[in-house]
């Protein structure tokens, strides 16, 4: 298990570098010079040469991304183009609100898509074409209209939940910070609980038609402890893998609805950065989401081997 | 936001019964499935609305009652009137003019990350797949790392650095979300790569671009246009999305997601501002969504009937359990219920299966036998005679579907009536399994240890010290040596043989009076299969068991059978002593298996066949089912069903020629030729 983990993490470890110098020469695809972009129409060519020295923008690209990769891997990302505040510490601050709601939401979906899956999968019929209907329901609803209904219903008829804002763990409690993340996720989850119940679907029809299960019933072993013991576990690998593959699609939805319930998180971050062509934020944020998307796929895949035997040798 | 990396069985089976028990669903063709499809009135109305949002998107600028940009300040907010049919927004703008105006830009656009997919996905895989090697292991990475890319994110930096540039835009989020198509062709062709037809054409010096195209895309065809469906309904989703954060779309027009956006500033002083943009949207994506779905069930899959036994045993009606014979049962028993000796005693069994017209067809019909102490009866035929079926109604473990009637006793006890938490008391510790397919057999997440553990644990309980040292000594009873080794192992570390002894010492861990084999050695190699006869017939010696064997290999039910029941079409055609059946057998159809044995062959003489196939169920006759292949068939053989006949004192045979079958074969053997 231990040299599975580490083979897993040599392979993260290129695989984040090259997501680095992806969202470093993005930047440098920018027709003209990024300090024109940010000066805009009215600036001077010598205001724009001034701005482009200071930010080391007239140095060779290959010693840029040089230097920018050296100062990543010690954690400066540069500051900010427009507000001159360091791009980690802007990173940094905004990256609790956007991983609560993105990890809250995939295990939410993760344990009801299951439970929905295995409902459909054992039980058949009605539940079955329920289970099917509500899934394709709620892959059908766009997340930012149903945010938006949430919202009327829940915060402003029934005021049940704050409409927008975030509020800290730490400094404000646990109550507060799951009251303003609970329509959030609610409206992140619905796309993908269609999803992963279908998967989870798939793998419980296919688990329930293996050999083993016959073995396990032909030994004597009770009906209940083959579907929650064997069944269940061998059923949740697939599940659990497409979970991951989800995961970057999850994120999106993050930075959309980050927007609606205005929370201060990357995705807000970002939004504003790409507003004020703040590209050294943008480059910080597309290295930290990368990273997440990175790190979220390595305890998935660390999860599956613990499930599966299988998928430690591979 | 949603992806089509992988394939979502969405509306596939929902409530379709199974046409054959453990068998894959016979399909159409892609095309044929296709048109079914379209007499369907969902898939209608869902490729309706399509169609409708499609054309009033084209055609907005006719159809549109207003501008779409004109401000009307002194209506603004207004709910709808005449005038305003969904009423308009916070300038005045009419409602249903900016919905018929803001579609037709995200349709076009969502087409170019599917046409980007498959330009890069297709040829990139199929040559991939094709070549393999390093080619293979790069264009992998890749895949890995566009995987890893949060696409939206990347879309907004890329947003930024074109300048709000949506051809482009959509152009990378084409390339991130190849990766999926690129996995489907290339695993496609490595599946067709050494399939038959594509070596020869290699041989033929066909040109490797010619035989990927002509040979390995056709079969890849089906998933890719399903494939490209799901991913389209994605892209339009994502766009929506950046519609909705005001990147991309010129904010001058008006678009779907700028909409929604327009709308939830004013959730709380007009709110049905919400209501139509939200339903089209719901609407055009669950119809894309549901086309692509339908499309998704018209693939061919394997559909595997499920295996968990249901909470209550299913039974069949009175109708049903006579099976389709009713003149010849009460085939007389070998024996009292309650004799010792004789542990498992089937008379007049029936396995039936719900058919989708909602009846019931019997794949075993009326068939009894008993089986002695220490003694091996072989259930005999070719696939498709109900063998296997009859073994797994004794256990009451048919697969989902089917149902049993008759009885099938086991120790004086009639198991057909017990409930299935009774049964699975009986299960194990009475009468036990071994199936086809070791490998299968065993559940992968655990280890053997534990597996094993777990039976001995339900059956005789026991401290975990106990328990590890009985688990050590069944491994060892089924001739494992390196018991301690063996049990720490996964089932995918061990051969086909190991897994088939594990599977063995499972069976019994409960110490079972009846084993009940289903093709113990056919998945395994000749030189192992004679090892696990031999095991199985040294256990038997020693724990007395009485062993149900199910062939389709004489060779093996003249190596360890006592007993044999030849079974044809769901009956059992000849029940005779092993030596006896081998020396003369009875029916024609026994003859017809003993000359197949390739053991007689003679060198350059085309081994023999029974000429034909088994009848499906439904084709059953209503007389002699072995007639339509039989070289002794006359009229009396068609003049109706034929009960199993006394032909010696131990032995029965179900057909009316046995005469001429003997006085053909004293003439085969006396070498005079008639």
């Amino acid at each position: 298990m231990t040299r599975f983990v580490l083979r897993r993490l040599a392979v993260a470890v290129p695989l984040l570098l090259i997501v680095a110098a992806i969202s470093f020469f993005l930047v440098q695809l920018v027709p003209g010079s990024p300090a024109a972009a940010i000066l805009g129409n009215t600036a001077t060519q010598e205001q724009v040469d001034t701005l482009e020295q200071s930010l080391g923008l007239d140095q060779p690209v290959l010693s840029q991304f040089g230097q920018w990769l050296g100062h990543a891997l010690q954690g400066n990302l540069g500051a900010s183009y427009t507000t001159g505040q360091s791009v980690s510490d802007a990173l940094a601050q905004s990256v609790a609100p956007t991983l609560s709601l993105a990890i809250l939401s995939t295990l939410l979906t993760l344990v009801v898509g299951l439970v929905l899956g295995m409902a459909a999968a054992v039980r058949g019929g009605r539940t079955d074409r329920l289970v099917q209907w509500t899934g394709s329901l709620g892959m059908a609803i766009p997340n930012f209209w149903l945010a938006a209904l949430l919202i009327f219903v829940f915060a402003i008829k029934l005021s049940l939940f704050p409409a927008i804002g975030y509020a800290e763990l730490g400094t404000d409690g646990i109550g507060p910070w799951i009251s303003h993340l609970v329509l959030p996720i609610i409206a992140l989850s619905a796309v993908n609980l269609g999803q992963i119940a279908f998967q989870a679907r798939a793998a419980f029809t296919d688990a329930l038609s293996r050999d083993y299960v016959r073995t396990l019933h032909a030994t004597g072993v009770p009906r209940r402890r083959v579907l929650y013991k064997h069944v269940l576990r061998n059923a949740s690998v697939p599940v659990v893998q497409v979970t991951g593959l989800t995961f970057i699609f999850t994120l999106g939805g993050v930075v959309v609805l980050e927007l609606i319930f205005t929370l201060p998180g990357m995705g807000n971050l970002m939004l504003r950065s790409v507003q004020n062509h703040d590209f050294s934020v943008v480059q910080g944020g597309v290295l930290y989401f990368s990273l997440v998307v990175v790190l979220v796929n390595l305890v998935i895949d660390v999860a599956t081997a613990a499930l599966d035997p299988r998928v430690r040798v591979r | 936001m949603t992806t089509a990396t992988v394939p979502a069985h969405g509306t596939q089976g929902v409530g379709e019964p199974l046409a054959q028990p453990g068998r894959p669903r016979p399909r159409g063709s892609f095309a044929t499935a296709i048109r079914d499809a379209l007499h369907r009135p969902a898939i209608l109305i869902a490729l309706g609305w399509v169609v409708l949002v499609v054309v009033s998107s084209v055609l907005a600028g006719v159809l549109a009652p207003h501008d779409p940009l004109a401000q009307d300040l002194d209506n603004r907010l207004a709910g709808p009137s005449a005038t305003y049919w969904l009423g308009t927004d916070e300038l005045g703008r009419d409602l249903l003019s900016r919905i018929l105006h803001g579609g037709g830009v995200l349709l076009l656009a969502a087409l170019i990350p599917v046409v980007v997919a498959y330009l890069l996905g297709v040829p990139i895989g199929m040559f991939v797949g094709y070549v393999g090697g390093r080619a293979d292991a790069l264009a992998d990475f890749v895949v890995n790392v566009l995987f890893a890319i949060p696409a939206l994110v990347v879309v907004l930096a890329v947003s930024v650095v074109t300048d709000n540039n949506l051809p482009f835009m959509t152009v990378v989020f084409g390339v991130i979300v190849s990766g999926g198509i690129f996995r489907l062709v290339r695993a496609s062709t490595q599946a067709s790569r050494d399939l038959l037809y594509v070596d020869a054409a290699r041989v033929s010096g066909v040109s490797r671009w010619t035989i990927l195209l002509r040979h390995i895309l056709p079969n890849v065809l089906g998933p890719l246009i399903v494939q490209g469906f799901l991913l389209y309904s994605g892209a339009f989703l994502f766009l929506t999305s950046l519609s909705f954060l005001g990147l991309g779309f010129d904010p001058q027009q008006p678009s779907w997601g700028q909409l929604v956006f327009d709308a939830s500033a004013h959730l709380d002083d007009d709110p049905w501002l919400m209501v139509p943009i939200g339903l089209v949207l719901i609407a055009t994506v669950a119809a894309l969504n549901y086309l692509g779905n339908s499309l998704l069930a018209t693939l061919p899959t394997a559909r595997r009937a499920r295996l968990l036994t249901p909470p209550r045993r299913p039974v069949l009606p009175p109708e049903a359990a006579a099976g389709t014979v009713p003149e010849g049962r009460r085939t007389p028993a070998a024996a009292e219920p309650a004799d010792t000796d004789v542990p498992l005693v089937v008379e007049d069994l029936v396995v039936s299966f719900r058919t989708p017209e909602g009846g019931w067809q019997p794949v075993v019909d009326g068939v009894s036998f008993a089986v002695h102490r220490g003694e091996t009866l072989c259930l005999v035929g070719e696939s498709g005679c109900g063998k296997t079926m009859t073994a797994l109604a004794t256990l009451g473990l048919l697969p989902e579907g089917g149902a049993a009637a008759g009885s099938v006793r086991l120790a004086g006890r009639e198991l057909l009536d017990l409930s299935e938490r009774e049964m699975a008391q009986v299960r194990g510790s009475q009468i036990a399994l071994i199936s086809q397919e070791p490998m299968g057999a065993l559940d992968p997440c655990f280890s053997v240890r534990s597996q094993l553990g777990d039976v001995v644990k339900l059956h005789r309980g026991g401290s975990r010290a106990e328990v590890r040292r009985r688990v050590h000594e069944l491994l060892r009873l089924v001739g494992i040596p390196n018991a301690e080794s063996v049990a720490k192992s996964f089932p995918h570390q061990l051969s086909g043989g190991m897994a088939q002894r594990v599977c063995i010492a499972l069976a019994l861990a409960g110490e079972p009076s009846v084993l009940v084999a289903d093709e113990p050695t056919t998945a395994l190699d000749p030189t192992i299969q004679a090892e696990i006869l031999d095991l199985l017939r040294s256990l038997q010696e020693t724990l007395g068991l009485a062993l149900v064997l199910v062939t389709h290999d004489l060779g093996v039910v003249a190596d360890i059978g006592d007993v044999a029941a030849v079974m044809y079409a769901g009956q059992v055609v000849e029940l005779a002593p092993v030596d006896e059946l081998l020396a003369a057998p009875r029916h024609p159809y026994s003859q017809g298996l003993l000359d197949a044995m390739p053991e007689d062959a003679v060198r350059g003489v085309p081994l023999p066949t029974v000429a034909g196939m088994v009848p499906l169920p439904k084709d059953w006759p209503g007389w002699c089912r072995f007639a339509a292949r039989c070289p002794l068939a006359v009229d009396a053989c068609r003049e109706g069903p034929v009960p199993l006949l006394a032909v010696q004192a131990d032995r029965t045979s179900r057909c009316i020629r046995t005469d001429e079958l003997a006085r053909s074969q004293e003439l085969a053997t006396t070498g005079v030729t008639p």
